[in-house]
């Protein structure tokens, strides 16, 4: 027995032992003479806390080794607690009576400590940062022999998933201090995983303690197997207790932190460990030899290390021009899920289209002049290990292509980077070989090998979480459309991105079905990335699930989905612009505290008559939003009628998708003021079925002369159709997009025509009257809400037959060809209209609502403190 | 609605000064006694006062100190001493804690108490007296069932250390560095942890890289469960015993169910200016490089040299208890006189030339030993009238256990010693051989079969001394070490007829001229009294020829003869390669030795032994000129 520990002074305590007993009084002397026998430079006090024990022999045992321990060791007896109260009724006796204890430890009464357990586990405690609130030992098991390591770097998020954690553990007395108590309602076990989740939620981590000489009786029949019928339960109460960490935004954050999905090497000698390549992580570049020692011990244990489960070897200058065109995350995303089948992923850049971007996967090929290669790190463990000797599977091998606009700074690849990889699998190799073949420790490892995707997947359904860290105090703000060129849709939510971003937001763009997109400068500007979801047939209706006749959507049941959900879950708020693969995953993100809106445009129906479009869509959604905005009067009292509540709606008008150009309002209006000769007609907009293009043919045909001049401008979005105007004589003139040329077709325009079937509120319309063109179009969608028929616009009935309406159409270009004073005046009215249109000012109602309702979930959401300091 | 309800009484709170927490909840049994009964009466130095006060209860020794509330109450009380008023408070006070009421002695006055109070103690002096009876009695059973079980366990030890050791399982390998090593200079010590658990570990080996001024020094290991911190084994290696190269540390048997990390820690002691390098592993932890061996519980039980019997944890073993010599430790038998030794690996066979000889076993242990058993084989040849003796010997004192010899169709000859108290630990062993005279061609040969430490009580009778034995008065007889030599022979496959014989041998580690060859096949025949080798070229046949120098061909394909032909050799070939020449003169220089060995194992050939033997020399003689002349 060491005297030191037991010699000194009672004030003088520096741990104090917390020993609950209960029907163990046979036992429970072992346990105080493992405490005796400390070999310690500090002293030690103890207290055995009788839990009401039936057995008058517990009390006997432990006053025969009190008597002799005056001041050191303590008793008092409780009422019958459970092994919870007995614990929190001896840790406020300690911190009571041993008010120089600097950490507790709680012995329960049937295991045991070797001599030097204490002194290793306070020697380990006072080295560490005052955030590591417990040292723990490994399960090393008497009775029924069995040893479990628990050895390696604590994570807090394989510790949600099983606790890997004795009770038996040294604690800081900062800790109990804390407020932190053992839950006294949890009297089946599991209530110090309890207790220590509760402490990771204060700040507190673990740290492990190696061959500590911590000894714990494993019978039979004992607690913890008592409690494993209702363990499942227990658990999930537990975790529903520990929302602060166990909440899908705390567990993707708790991911990243722990165990990012990559491992990037540069050409510069280091590996960086990164969850977002947009913003890696400086404190976690490691020298490229170290990193391979770190990914062979991960490969060796890897329950007890990590490694990320993704290395990419890049070019700067590719990884560069993907950052600066957006893209870098989406392409580092998309990666990820491709290697689940294969074992290599190249990525390959090009450059498109003006203002073109897209990425799009295939089968390939070889590694050669790739800007990017990702290999799965699980692949190079098969290749090390000799399991896979084929490095050339059929299949191993994918691409993604990346294309950037025609306009990218980007020159090629500098630095291939497949020389590189494999330079660095044989260097991989060699350290493989060079390893150590004693292994780490001579205990088992049982705990679950460390995987942020499984325990994303087990803790909170989602797969492959987006590459994107959240910022403090940077909301970031999703954009779902099925389709991004230069659409009506595409072009308003572009400006909800710029009005967003000028507010603080940080707006994304996931474009979930095409693997290409057309972005506006604005756009462009205003988004902090572009990202296409490319699962494949996300967006497919499921021909036998109806709401209403309308179709839905099975997208949910798909295992993709929980992709879907990792890609979105880290946005604060989402809207979603007809995408039915989201609509699917609405309620769900909903859970993970995104602010859910839907974007309503116009209603529609199939050429059967059906129902058809994103308003009835919704219907059988519409519990998974939390808003619904809506761009019409006309739309709003349809959803109200549809029994939308209404205070779900928010009517946001729509206004030009693009500012125009400096003195360019004026300038049009002086055009068209001073120009004489032919009425200038101008169609534009995307060539499809539902633009009424028969009507229009028809109409140049009845119309087209010296003194009436058209111009076509746009192309096929949707359909492959356009074929009408074919034989309309007028040579089709490809999409404009930026403001000066937009400016300059207006400028030219006396009349902006619109032969629509269906519509919502034609953003061409509003840019149109802002420059003083007259609009000219069918009484369609909320037309009527934008143009006053005959004051600043003219409307042409639907209700009738299609003669008619051609007709119509050609006697208002009659009448304002021959009467050009009236067409300048409806213009004038127009512009004043056009004038007033401003999109900050349409959405301030929505946002303001939006960001209120997430000041107020950010506040309500549990949140686990930063990590403790001093 | 009842009239009868009483507003609830305040709950009672208990408090006490902060410092005497510790002091009032151990360190008893304590008396409680109402501060109010205290006044003027002396209930001793370690009383507890009590006072009521409203809803306060207050428990102090010194009532001066900062009160706190606390939420346990004393538990080791040898009575609450109170009067009528304080008694019904305080049950309500430990009814309230939950707690049943503690025993009172309710008086107006202190005098009043005394019975009352030495009636308690009494009871509590009584309780633990009985309490204290009841362990005795267990302690007198679990000892009376310990030692069964340590009777049972030595019973088992015994029977188990006569069975042959099961297979030692190399659990752990920390192979040397290439360049990192470990110095110890005298008073250094180093340890190094292995992840490996100590339970069944057996035997384990340290590298030694290099040693300085050795002699003068000796390398303490220890090996050591890190959890507990305890020592499982330990070893004094006297310098002159350690060698470059892998060092062997046995356990005289397997350590018990011990699941702990392991741990070794070396230590050097000795004179200024000697050091032992130790090679050390790779790995990230420092450590040194190591082999670690396990075997089943009781599965062996070798003689553990140079271990330390005092270490803690080291248990003597049982008496009756067999250990076995290791062959490493026979391999140091130096052999002197008239004898001609024959190796095969590490184990040696003699052969008697006729005279006196003797065979010499420096530094061998025996502690806690009673006797030296040590087992002689009869390799071949007439051995009946050569007598044999063991003796042991330190210092100035010799002990013998005086001359034996092969009985008639015996083929084993046991030599025993007991041995007296008065020897100290370490001892010379030595067999003595007095083999008379031997006529030319009346070979005979043995080996030392096994020696065994018998674990047990030495005699403290006084033994007889018998003469001190001078061995360095004895020419060494060894052989050269240059020599060529090979660490294994397998003969198979003897035939004889009248005029011919002959048998197979594979030969393994064949080492000359700094040349191993790990394995040669040959057929070795005798014609009449001359000898020839026969060398093959399939696939069933080790190639060792790096050109084949053989010309001939017969039904079995291509095959290469060197014979006997009469003080020359016959080589039926052409020995083009340089290392094939070497490779066939170490070979015809070693065939006295393959001979003997070889045809041990064949009883048949007994009767011819002489003559194989005579043939092999003639061979080796008519060889030494041969390639000679060629070298030349």
């Amino acid at each position: 027995m060491s005297v030191v520990a037991l010699r000194r002074e009672p004030d003088e305590v520096a741990v104090a032992i917390v020993i609950p007993a209960y029907k163990q009084p046979g036992l429970l002397p072992e346990a105080l003479q493992s405490v005796l026998d400390q070999r310690a430079e500090f002293a030690i006090g103890a207290v055995v806390v009788d839990d009401g024990c039936p057995f008058e022999e517990t009390r006997a045992a432990a006053l025969t080794v009190a008597r002799q321990y005056p001041s050191r060791i303590c008793y008092f007896r409780t009422s019958n607690g459970g092994l919870s109260a007995a614990r929190n009724a001896g840790v406020a006796f300690a911190l009571r009576t041993w008010p120089s204890a600097r950490a507790l430890y709680m012995l329960d009464s049937d295991n045991r400590l070797r001599p030097d357990f204490l002194a290793r586990a306070v020697a380990l405690l006072d080295e560490s940062p005052a955030h590591v609130g417990w040292i723990y030992p490994d399960f090393d098991m008497f009775g029924v022999p069995i040893n479990h390591s628990t050895r390696g770097p604590y994570s807090l998020l394989m510790h949600l998933m099983e606790n890997t954690c004795e009770a038996g553990s040294l604690i800081r007395r900062s800790v109990f201090e804390a407020g932190l108590r053992f839950d006294e309602t949890m009297r089946t076990g599991q209530e110090d995983w309890d207790f220590w989740l509760a402490a990771a939620a204060q700040g507190f981590r673990g740290r492990h303690l190696p061959r500590s000489g911590f000894q714990y009786r494993k019978r039979i029949d004992s607690m913890l197997s008592d409690g494993d019928a209702q363990r499942a339960t227990t658990i999930a109460a537990m975790r529903r207790r520990h929302r602060a960490l166990t909440h899908p935004r705390a567990a993707i954050a708790l991911a990243q932190d722990e165990m990012p999905d990559f491992a990037l090497y540069l050409d510069d000698g280091f590996v960086r460990q990164i969850a977002d390549p947009v913003a890696p992580d400086e404190s976690r570049v490691v020298p490229q030899a170290a990193a391979r020692r770190a990914f062979v011990e991960a490969l060796e244990r890897p329950a007890a290390a990590f490694f990320p489960p993704v290395l990419c070897f890049a070019d700067g200058e590719a990884l560069t021009a993907l950052t600066v065109n957006k893209l870098v995350r989406n392409v580092f995303w998309r990666a990820q899920i491709l290697l689940r089948d294969c074992q290599i992923v190249t990525v390959r850049i090009a450059k498109g289209e003006p203002a073109q971007l897209g990425l799009r996967s295939d089968t390939e090929t070889n590694l050669e002049e790739a800007a990017l290669v990702f290999v799965r790190s699980s692949a190079v463990a098969a290749w090390l290990r000799g399991a896979d000797r084929s490095r050339n599977p059929p299949g191993h091998l994918k691409s993604l292509h990346a294309t950037l606009p025609a306009d990218a700074a980007f020159d090629g690849v500098a630095h291939a980077p497949a020389e590189r990889f494999e330079a660095e699998i044989a260097r991989l190799t060699e350290t493989f070989a060079a390893r150590g073949k004693l292994g780490a420790d001579w205990r088992h490892d049982n705990r679950m090998p460390r995987s942020a995707e499984a325990a994303l997947d087990a803790l909170i359904g989602c797969r492959t979480i987006y590459p994107h860290r959240k910022k403090e105090g940077v909301r970031d703000f999703g954009v779902i459309l099925p389709r991004c060129e230069f659409g009506g849709i595409e072009r308003g939510k572009g400006n909800y991105a710029s009005v967003l971003r000028k507010r603080g937001w940080r707006p994304h763009l996931f474009v979930t079905k095409p693997t290409t997109a057309y972005l506006s400068p604005l756009a462009f500007e205003a988004f902090e990335s572009v990202n296409f979801v490319s699962i494949e047939e996300a967006e497919k209706i499921h021909p036998g699930q109806h709401y209403f006749g309308m179709w839905t959507s099975d997208f949910a049941k798909r295992p993709e989905a929980g992709d879907l959900i990792g890609l979105l879950g880290g946005m604060d708020a989402i809207i979603n612009n007809h995408s039915f693969a989201a609509h699917a995953v609405a309620s769900r993100l909903r859970r993970f505290g995104v602010n859910m809106t839907v974007g309503v445009h116009m209603t529609e129906r199939t050429p059967a008559g059906n129902p058809l479009g994103t308003p009835h869509s919704i219907l059988g959604y519409e519990h998974g939003y939390d808003r619904i905005i809506v761009i019409s009067d006309m739309l709003r009292e349809w959803c109200i009628g549809q029994g939308v509540p209404e205070q779900k709606l928010h009517l946001v008008r729509n206004a030009p998708s693009y500012p125009s150009g400096k003195g360019a309002t004026s300038r049009s209006l002086l055009a068209k003021k001073r120009r004489g000769g032919p009425l200038n007609v101008l169609f534009l907009g995307r060539l499809d079925r539902q633009k009424g293009l028969d009507r229009m043919a028809e109409i140049i045909r009845r119309t087209r002369g010296e003194e009436v001049v058209w111009r076509l401008v746009g192309k096929a979005v949707i359909e492959d159709t356009g074929v009408e105007l074919a034989d309309a004589g007028i040579a089709i003139e490809p999409p404009v997009h930026t403001a000066d040329e937009l400016d300059a077709l207006y400028e030219w325009a006396d009349v902006m025509i619109l032969t629509s079937r269906f519509e919502g509120v034609p953003l061409s319309i509003l840019e149109a009257q802002r420059a003083g063109c007259i609009a000219l179009s069918t009484d369609v969608g909320a037309v009527r809400e934008v143009i006053a028929h005959d004051v600043d616009g003219l409307i042409v009935p639907v209700d009738t037959d299609e003669e008619t309406i051609v007709r119509t159409f050609a006697e208002h270009l009659e009448r304002l060809k021959g009467d050009r004073r009236l067409a300048r005046a409806i213009g004038l009215r127009a512009a004043r209209r056009g004038r007033l249109r401003r999109w900050d000012r349409h959405i301030e109602s929505w946002v303001a609502s939006l960001e209120a309702e997430c000041a107020a979930t950010e506040s309500a959401r549990p949140k686990a403190l930063r990590l403790r300091e001093a | 609605m009842s009239s009868n309800i009483q507003p609830a009484a305040p709950r009672l709170r208990a408090f006490m000064p902060a410092r005497e927490i510790a002091r009032n909840f151990s360190g008893g049994p304590v008396l409680v006694v109402s501060s109010a009964l205290a006044e003027g009466a002396d209930f001793g130095r370690d009383t507890l006062f009590v006072g009521v006060t409203g809803a306060q209860v207050r428990f102090f020794r010194d009532a001066s100190e900062d009160f706190v509330e606390i939420a346990e109450l004393p538990a080791d009380l040898l009575a609450v001493v109170v009067r009528e008023d304080e008694a019904a408070p305080l049950r309500a006070l430990w009814e309230g804690y939950g707690l049943g009421p503690p025993s009172m002695i309710v008086v107006a006055g202190a005098a009043q108490a005394v019975g009352a109070m030495v009636a308690r103690a009494q009871a509590e002096i009584a309780s633990v007296s009985r309490r204290c009876a009841e362990l005795q009695s267990a302690l007198v059973a679990t000892r009376a069932e310990f030692e069964e079980t340590r009777s049972a366990m030595q019973g088992v030890m015994r029977t188990l250390s006569h069975r042959y050791a099961t297979k030692m399982n190399l659990v752990a390998v920390a192979p040397p560095s290439r360049d990192k090593i470990a110095t110890l200079a005298p008073l250094q010590a180093m340890t190094g942890a292995y992840p490996v658990s100590t339970e069944a570990v057996t035997c384990i080996a340290l590298h030694v890289a290099s040693l300085k001024a050795a002699a003068r020094a000796v390398l303490g290991v220890k090996l050591l469960g890190v959890e507990s911190g305890r020592v499982l084994g330990a070893w004094q290696r006297p310098g002159e015993a350690l060698f470059a190269g892998w060092n062997v540390f046995d356990f005289p048997t397997p350590v018990a169910a011990v699941r702990e990390t392991l741990a070794i820690e070396v230590a050097l002691q000795g004179a200024e200016g000697s050091a032992v390098a130790l090679s050390l592993s790779d790995a990230a932890e420092p450590r040194f490089a190591a082999r670690i061996w396990t075997a089943d519980p009781g599965g062996r039980f070798p003689h553990a040299e140079h271990w330390v019997w005092s270490a803690p944890g080291a248990v003597r073993p049982a008496a009756g208890t067999v250990a076995l010599v290791g062959a490493d430790t026979l391999s140091r038998i130096v052999a002197r006189g008239r004898i001609e030794i024959v190796r095969d690996g590490k184990a040696a066979s003699y052969l008697l030339r006729g005279g006196s000889s003797l065979l010499q076993l420096k530094g061998l242990s025996i502690h806690s030993a009673e006797a030296v058993l040590v087992e002689l084989r009869n390799g071949f040849g007439e051995l009946r009238g050569t007598r044999f003796e063991l003796a042991v010997q330190s210092g100035e004192h010799c002990f013998a256990g005086g001359w034996q010899s092969f009985a008639a169709g015996e083929t084993a000859l046991k030599l025993g010693l007991s041995l007296p108290a008065s020897l100290p630990d370490a001892v010379d062993l030595y067999i003595r051989v007095e083999d008379g005279e031997r006529a030319p061609g009346a070979l005979a040969g043995f080996a030392v079969q096994q020696v065994e430490i018998v674990a047990g009580e030495r005699s403290t009778l006084e033994a007889a001394a018998a003469p001190r034995i001078l061995a360095e008065a004895w020419p060494p007889a060894d052989a050269d070490p240059s020599e060529p030599c090979f660490a294994a022979v397998k003969a198979t496959n003897y035939s004889e007829t009248e005029k011919f014989a002959w048998f197979d041998v594979a030969l393994e580690g064949l080492q000359f001229d700094g040349r191993v060859e790990r394995r040669l096949k040959f057929k070795i025949s005798m014609a009449q009294t001359r000898l020839s080798l026969e060398f093959r070229r399939g696939p069933a046949w080790p190639a060792i020829f790096a050109e084949w120098p053989g010309r001939e061909q017969d039904r079995f394909g291509d095959v290469f003869r060197i014979a006997d032909a009469g003080e020359r050799l016959a080589i039926a070939g052409e020995l083009t390669a340089a290392a094939d020449h070497d490779l066939s003169a170490a070979l015809c220089r070693l065939m006295p030795i393959i001979v003997t060995a070889g045809i041990q194992s064949f009883p048949a050939a007994q009767g011819r032994s002489t003559a194989w033997l005579d043939a092999a020399r003639a061979f080796a003689a008519a060889a030494d000129g041969v390639f000679d002349g060629l070298a030349a």
